[in-house]
């Protein structure tokens, strides 16, 4: 926000030429109005992406990141794409090297903050590296601010202006820091582990200042000895002018003795000729004197095309040198007039015109391949850190002002790629230091996550470990409850029958009809326990037996099964229906012939009726079912699951030919340690029966292997 | 040389043991019975000479006291001695495992009490037919 007031005020002070707006400090440099511009654009984008009109940041973006890249793109290949003065025309170009273009950090970190709000922009909400690099950007851009500001403070102009290119400005440098800063804000203002991007990002910051000072510094260090050595060369560059110029003076002083001494016209003229060939400085003299010359008086000898001499003479009557006109400044023509001896008349002089331009030409080609020279110009300050220097040369009265500027070999010299070496290194090394720094953290945040998952998953695994062990325990402890209580129960129940069978043997005859039939009784109820304990133990090694899984052939079990029952039914006038394609599955096949034998006998065994018909069939799945279906008395819905309980009957023990109740709830254990259920339905016709189903495997994955039957049995 | 044939019962249920005996007394089965009542005193009768006479077969219970059935068959069977004998398991247990254990260990026959027919009389008829048909090893020499 804050940063596009600023952006359009500086534009409003572009249009109505308002130097406050503009420069702050006439000293200062301005913020360029393609500067303002991007800081509105860049604002404007910013606050778009805060309301989600991610198109519309797009495209702003889209122009900052093209305004500040055109601009690096001009400094870098030294073109002019005429983006500069593209809206207005500048009126001010202090401490401008292009006028209207912005400084080239200032370019930059436009680059940089305009990939960073593309970067925002592209990802929104996600997740990823991006949501890393963004606020890093945004960071740096507001390190570069700050640096220049850092610079403004502390007068170090080298960290707002890179080389002799245009200066960034004070305002330009603050808007930078709150844009970098605001980006920031908002990447950690979204960041879901606030320490992610902090740390990182100050880590970044702070290696990139670092790096951003050290390479000012190194500049700085550069420019200093690029002075010094332009004042080592300057000074002897001002000696030898010196020199040359008083070679020169005294060579005139002396032409001027000998016309004193009485020289002949002829004999000027040719030593004059003389002097001009051999003094490149001079380019003309003129003699004044009625008395050598006559009416020819002043004779003028001079190089071609020299500016001409004044024609009156002389009012001077010591020697004078002069500068020839009093502008334009600085003067490099001087006029060197000398009186001629006493006795003469007064206006007679001998005058000398004296360029100091070809006298500094004159100082030799090793001079000036490495410096500039010229006479200073006052109006100009000397720039430092550009190797220009300034030096005093003993001429005329107020001497002469000598400027030297380092030429590009002389600055080539002394300038190395190092500090931009190191400045590349040093960002690169900041954006590293952070990206890296972040990988760590969330990969080591991410470790951490990863082995508390582990940690809870083992716990998980070594809880359900110690119930299913305690599950086989108890299940194993109740297996052999049941058989050592069943054969404990058998063996003196067989007693039982074995001792009435005894007494029968012995006593019969002395019992009496009714005697011997309570005997007889007695054994038959010790039978029925008998069996009874014998079904107790089939239940308890139902599906717990040490008996391993195969793939069981269904349909050749089921012709097993019926051959094995075939004269009980056929005793029981049963029809049997069998559908085939029953398939294989994986199981006990003593045990699922079991289940088969009991459903079949249970379906033929309870109907009153004389058509007795039991169909054995598949319904495929999944899960895929076998059913047993009959047309008997049928089950009552509310009956359906007692059937199952152990000992369960529906009718007196003498109905429907005596089971013992015990069948059906083995072959549920039986189909339930398959992975199975055991179920009745009602018959889909509606006619009279049941419908028995049960299916194997139902969860698609064969059956936990049995546990391996402990070895405790007595 | 049938009637020749000694049985060992080993068994600790006495009621058993009397119907067995009275079984063969019943079908009028001459052959001697001899009885211990658990592996231990198996074991010390077979391994006193003469005590047993030859041929004879051993009908063993599986849970007894002291030392029960398989663990009787063990020893037996490393006996160099005793280890071709003849043994029939008569047991309570229809028990898989019993049946494996005693199979492994190479016994004639398993048979489980209560499928024995009323009065051990299949079994006894069993084993009537069995020695008149099946050979067993003559007693060696001395």
């Amino acid at each position: 926000m804050l940063v596009g007031v600023l952006g359009l005020a500086v534009m409003l002070g572009w249009l109505l030429h308002s130097p406050a707006l503009v420069q702050v400090h006439p000293t200062f440099s301005p913020m360029q109005f393609n500067t303002a511009l991007a800081f509105v654009l860049a604002a404007i984008a910013g606050l778009a992406g805060h309301y989600r009109r991610w198109q519309l940041a797009a495209a702003l973006t889209a122009g900052v990141l093209l305004l500040g890249s055109l601009t690096l793109i001009e400094y870098l290949a030294a073109l002019d794409l005429g983006i500069d003065q593209l809206f207005v025309t500048p009126f001010t170009a202090t401490k401008t090297s292009h006028p209207g273009r912005m400084a080239p950090n200032t370019a930059l970190a436009f680059v940089l903050c305009g990939a960073a709000l593309a970067l925002r922009t592209v990802v929104h909400g996600r997740d990823g590296t991006a949501t890393l690099i963004y606020p890093l950007l945004g960071a740096t851009t507001a390190s570069l601010g700050a640096v220049a500001l850092v610079g403004y403070g502390l007068g170090l102009e080298t960290a707002y202006g890179w080389s002799q290119y245009t200066r960034m400005a004070l305002h330009t440098a603050t808007a930078f820091v709150l844009m970098g800063g605001s980006l920031v804000l908002d990447a950690w203002a979204r960041d879901r582990e606030p320490g992610d991007t902090l740390l990182p990002t100050v880590a970044g910051v702070a290696v990139a200042a670092l790096t951003l000072l050290l390479w000012g510094a190194l500049e700085t260090a550069q420019e200093r000895t690029l002075d010094q050595a332009t004042q080592l060369q300057g000074k002897a560059a001002a000696e030898s002018l010196a020199k040359v110029l008083k070679g020169d003076l005294t060579a005139l002083e002396r032409m001027h003795r000998r016309i004193g001494t009485g020289e002949s016209l002829q004999t000027w003229q040719a030593d004059a000729a003389e002097y001009l060939r051999h003094m490149p400085a001079l380019l003309a003299l003129q003699l004044h004197s009625p008395r050598l010359a006559g009416a020819a008086s002043p004779v003028t000898l001079g190089k071609p095309g020299q500016p001409g001499l004044p024609a009156e003479p002389c009012r001077t009557s010591a020697m004078k040198l002069r500068p020839l006109a009093s502008r334009p400044q600085p003067a490099t023509l001087y006029l060197f007039e000398m009186p001629l001896a006493p006795g003469q008349p007064q206006h007679s002089c001998l005058r000398a015109l004296i360029d100091l331009r070809l006298a500094l030409a004159e100082i030799g080609a090793g001079v000036h391949s490495l410096l500039l020279l010229d006479l200073a110009d006052t109006g100009t300050p000397l720039k430092a850190g550009q190797g220009q220097g300034e030096f005093t040369v003993p001429f005329a009265a107020a001497g002469l002002r000598l400027r030297a500027s380092a030429t590009s070999t002389l600055a080539a010299s002394y300038r190395s790629p190092l500090p931009v070496l190191f400045l590349v290194c040093g960002l690169l090394l900041a954006g590293s230091t952070s990206l890296s720094l972040a990988q760590l953290l969330r990969s080591r945040r991410q470790a951490s996550a990863l082995s508390e998952v582990a940690a809870e998953l083992r716990a998980e695994i070594a809880r359900r470990d110690a119930i299913q062990q305690h599950l086989q325990t108890a299940n194993q402890r109740l297996d052999d409850f049941a058989y050592i209580a069943s054969h404990d129960l058998k063996e003196p129940l067989r007693g039982l029958t074995s001792l009435a069978g005894f007494l029968l043997d012995d006593y019969g005859e002395r019992l009496d009809e009714e005697g011997r039939q309570r005997l007889r009784a007695l054994q038959a109820q010790a039978r029925r326990m008998n069996g009874l304990i014998g079904d107790l133990l089939s239940y308890s090694r139902a599906g717990a037996s040490s008996g391993h899984f195969d793939t069981v052939d269904l349909d050749a079990l089921l012709s097993e099964v019926l051959e094995r029952l075939g004269s009980g039914l056929q005793a029981r006038g049963v029809q049997l229906q069998r559908g085939t394609g029953l398939g294989s599955a994986r199981g006990n096949r003593t045990q699922l012939a079991m289940v088969f034998e009991s459903l079949i006998d249970n379906a033929a065994r309870y109907s009153d009726s004389q058509d007795r018909r039991v169909t054995i069939a598949v319904r495929e799945g999944p899960p895929r079912s076998y059913m047993v279906t009959d047309n008997g008395i049928g089950i009552p819905e509310e009956h359906r699951e007692r059937v199952f309980r152990m000992f369960t009957r529906l009718h007196h023990r003498d109905e429907y030919g005596s089971g013992s109740g015990a069948g059906l709830s083995i072959a549920r254990k039986i189909v339930e340690a398959h992975g199975g259920r055991l179920w009745i339905e009602s018959r889909p016709d509606g006619a009279r029966g049941s419908v028995f189903c049960f299916t194997l495997g139902e969860h698609g994955m064969p059956p936990a292997a049995p546990a391996p039957a402990n070895e405790t049995y007595r | 040389m049938a009637d020749d044939v000694c049985i060992l019962l080993i068994d600790d249920d006495d009621i058993d043991a009397e119907l067995i005996t009275r079984g063969f007394r019943k079908k009028r089965i001459a052959n001697r019975i001899l009885r211990a009542r658990d592996g231990v005193e198996g074991l010390e009768m077979l391994s006193t000479p003469g005590r047993v006479p030859e041929p004879y077969l051993i009908l063993l219970d599986i849970n007894m006291p002291r030392m029960n059935g398989h663990e009787f068959l063990e020893r037996l069977r490393a006996e160099p001695r005793l280890h071709g004998a003849v043994v029939f398991v008569l047991t309570t247990s229809d028990a898989d495992r019993d049946k494996m254990q005693a199979y492994a260990r190479n016994v004639a026959g398993y048979i489980v009490k209560d499928h024995a027919g009323t009065d051990f009389i299949a079994l006894i008829e069993l084993l009537d037919h069995y020695w008149r048909i099946v050979e067993l090893p003559s007693p060696g020499p001395g």
